[in-house]
């Protein structure tokens, strides 16, 4: 009899802190039609426009949001077009977010997860890296430019 | 049975006889042992030092001088004694912007500061007519490729940067009138230059100027420093952490500072008072007569006293020298005095500011020498004020590219503060200490784990998110033992550096 009792008070303690672990864990992947339903939990510094386009393969990206807010940074798959999660963290008590991001050459749709208990915020940033021959003809075209006029 | 008494009696003698003879030796060599104490141990005549102690000082003064063992030269110029607070390389690598923080524990960092002072010098000898005025974009623009950004940590007057750099005339001064901001890129592609940015730290107002000096040199550094260079140290305004989002109340930092997104490891020192033994003040009588020597105090003649604190007070002529248990110097003038004499100077000229300051900075280094700390240590210039010909200049110590900050007891002091008029010294207060490296590495956080510990403890109804300075600092709080370096963090209208 205690016996049993014991396991069942085993077995609640574990689903708790499980379920505690669930509840503040963000989903490890999110369909491209997922919403929230917040708007104030977190705001995009960097890209300011929530669209950039850059020739650097690393990419940072900034936020500002109440200190607590849990953030997850998903990235978006080409093969399936789901968000799979990249990073994950919390903002502190400075209420700054920072985060380093890896591009591929050409877009990279990246999606920012804010959630304090049941409020979340969805925010989707597109961030297309330019490779170094297209960087090159860029700058190329200016010199061109610069003899065709002559 | 006679006889036998006899025996007895005899007996008896001889043993006290021993026992005379034992108490006599025994109260001899105390009495050699006592008089050895007074006659060699300085502790013991309350008038000063003995006469075997000066005799004994002069006869290894007169020895040394035979056989050509001189007092160290007085140091030549250093050109590190001004260094910047803030030396940022940024460059591009592997397609990203990386940005190296430098002192002077990197490798290549004498080269790197000699060419950087070359390229200063050069740029500030130039007509003010090659002066291009430019804005703030421009300015940003400068920091988004590839150069050096230099903070030198408070504003100076251009004529006194600008000697300062070893360089005489300076027409530039006419149109900026102080410096503390520079960026040092490689000029165009079509150009063979390097181009100096200047912002004036109190108009704002930036100017580019061409130092006529070809860029390979600089190109070179940087291409040497791009394996160290890291793509998550980034200026704050790369990442618009440099102003407010509006609504979430977060904290801003300083446009120009290199925020870092990875924790990073020092290694701990361990800070001594060399000066201080078992509560009191300990010195050598060498050391002591070469101290009293420097402040042009004669030892023979001078008496000093114990102060309630147990100092050292030694009183000569029109000034005091104390030395503390706490391992601080003290020199002062009695008010109306000249001061002493660092150099002789006609009475009509000035002394110039860079003079000033190689003065300052030889006296402090003497005296650091001749308190035996580690080689380690270096002093370096962390303000300098100004006022018709009286100079206050303060330098700090620096540990391996590390500066240190002290806490505590002696917090807000620096490390060496000197008070000039002329070339005369009028005030002279150091904090003597001694530094070594151990063996133990000391985590510290990103910038921004860093401001968020700190955050953590602030009332949440005060209104301070602003971040104007941020610097690694060992933390010295003036007992001995083990110091750790922090990042200190200085809030917007604070003078005062918070951890």
């Amino acid at each position: 009899m205690i016996k049993k009792l014991l396991q069942s008070v085993c077995l609640v303690l574990a689903l708790s802190m499980l379920l505690a672990v669930c509840a503040f864990a963000a989903p490890s992947s999110m369909s491209p039609n997922q919403q929230g339903n917040s708007n104030s939990l977190i705001y995009i510094k960097k890209p300011a426009s929530l669209s950039a386009t850059t020739s650097e393969k690393t990419y940072t990206v900034s936020a500002a949001g109440r200190p607590g807010v849990h953030v997850a940074i998903y990235r978006r798959s080409n093969y399936d077009g789901q968000f799979y999660r990249v990073y994950q963290g919390g903002i502190g008590a400075s209420g700054v977010y920072v985060v380093s991001i890896e591009l591929i050459p050409g877009k990279n749709k990246i999606r920012v997860r804010a959630q304090n208990n049941d409020e979340i915020q969805i925010i989707d940033i597109d961030i297309t890296r330019i490779t170094q021959s297209q960087l090159d003809r860029i700058n190329g075209l200016s010199i061109g430019d610069l003899f065709d006029a002559y | 049975m006679s006889q036998g008494r006899t025996t007895q009696v005899t007996k008896d003698s001889t043993k006290k006889e021993s026992i005379k003879s034992a108490v006599l030796v025994v109260l001899v060599i105390s009495s050699l042992l006592l008089t050895g104490q007074i006659w060699f141990n300085k502790k013991l005549w309350p008038e000063g030092y003995n006469f075997f102690v000066n005799i004994n000082t002069a006869v290894v003064s007169v020895v040394s001088t035979i056989f050509g063992v001189q007092e160290p030269p007085a140091p030549a110029q250093r050109n590190d004694i001004i260094v910047p607070t803030h030396f940022v390389a940024y460059t591009v690598k592997d397609f990203d912007h990386a940005t190296l923080i430098l002192n002077s524990s990197y490798s290549d960092f004498s080269n790197i500061s000699d060419q950087n002072r070359k390229i200063l010098s050069t740029a500030l000898s130039k007509p003010s007519l090659e002066l291009l005025p430019l804005n703030e974009t421009e300015w940003r623009k400068a920091l988004f490729t590839r150069g050096l950004y230099l903070d030198y940590g408070s504003a100076y007057p251009t004529s006194t940067f600008a000697s300062f750099m070893g360089v005489t005339s300076c027409p530039i001064s006419d149109t900026i009138a102080n410096m503390r901001y520079f960026v040092i890129t490689p000029a165009d592609t079509f150009t063979n230059d390097v181009w100096v940015y200047i912002k004036d730290p109190l108009s704002g107002s930036v100017y580019r100027i061409s130092s006529g000096l070809p860029k390979l040199g600089l190109e070179q550094i940087l291409l040497s420093i791009s394996a160290d260079a890291s793509p998550q140290n980034r200026f704050s305004f790369f990442l618009g952490t440099d102003s407010p989002s509006g609504d979430a109340g977060e904290v801003v930092f300083d446009p120009y500072l290199v925020l870092r997104e990875e924790g990073f490891s020092l290694k701990t020192v361990s800070a001594r008072n060399p000066i201080q033994k078992d509560g009191s003040t300990d010195l050598s009588a060498q050391t002591a007569e070469r101290l009293l020597r420097t402040f042009s105090i004669n030892p023979i003649t001078v008496r000093p006293y114990i102060d309630i604190d147990n100092s050292y007070v030694f009183v000569y002529s029109r000034a005091t020298l104390k030395l503390t248990t706490g391992g601080i110097i003290d020199y002062t003038t009695l008010q109306g005095d000249k001061g002493l004499m660092l150099e002789d100077l006609p009475s009509t000229s000035t002394m110039p500011a860079h003079k000033a300051l190689t003065l300052a900075n030889n006296f402090a280094q003497k005296i650091l020498n001749i308190t035996g700390n580690s080689d380690d240590i270096k002093l370096y210039c962390s303000s300098f004020s100004e006022n018709q010909g009286a100079f206050v200049i303060n330098f700090d110590y620096l540990y391996n590219g590390t500066p240190i900050k002290f806490t505590g007891a002696y917090s807000g002091m620096h490390a060496v503060t000197i008070e000039l008029n002329g070339s005369n010294l009028k005030r002279y207060t150091h904090i003597v200490r001694s530094y070594e490296a151990t063996e133990t590495d000391h985590m510290l956080p990103s910038t921004y784990h860093a401001v968020d510990e700190l955050f953590a403890t602030f009332d949440t109804t005060e209104n301070k998110n602003s971040i104007e300075e941020m610097l690694v600092y060992y933390d010295d709080d003036g007992n001995d033992g083990i110091k750790l370096p922090y990042w200190f963090i200085k809030l917007s209208g604070n003078d005062i550096y918070v951890r």
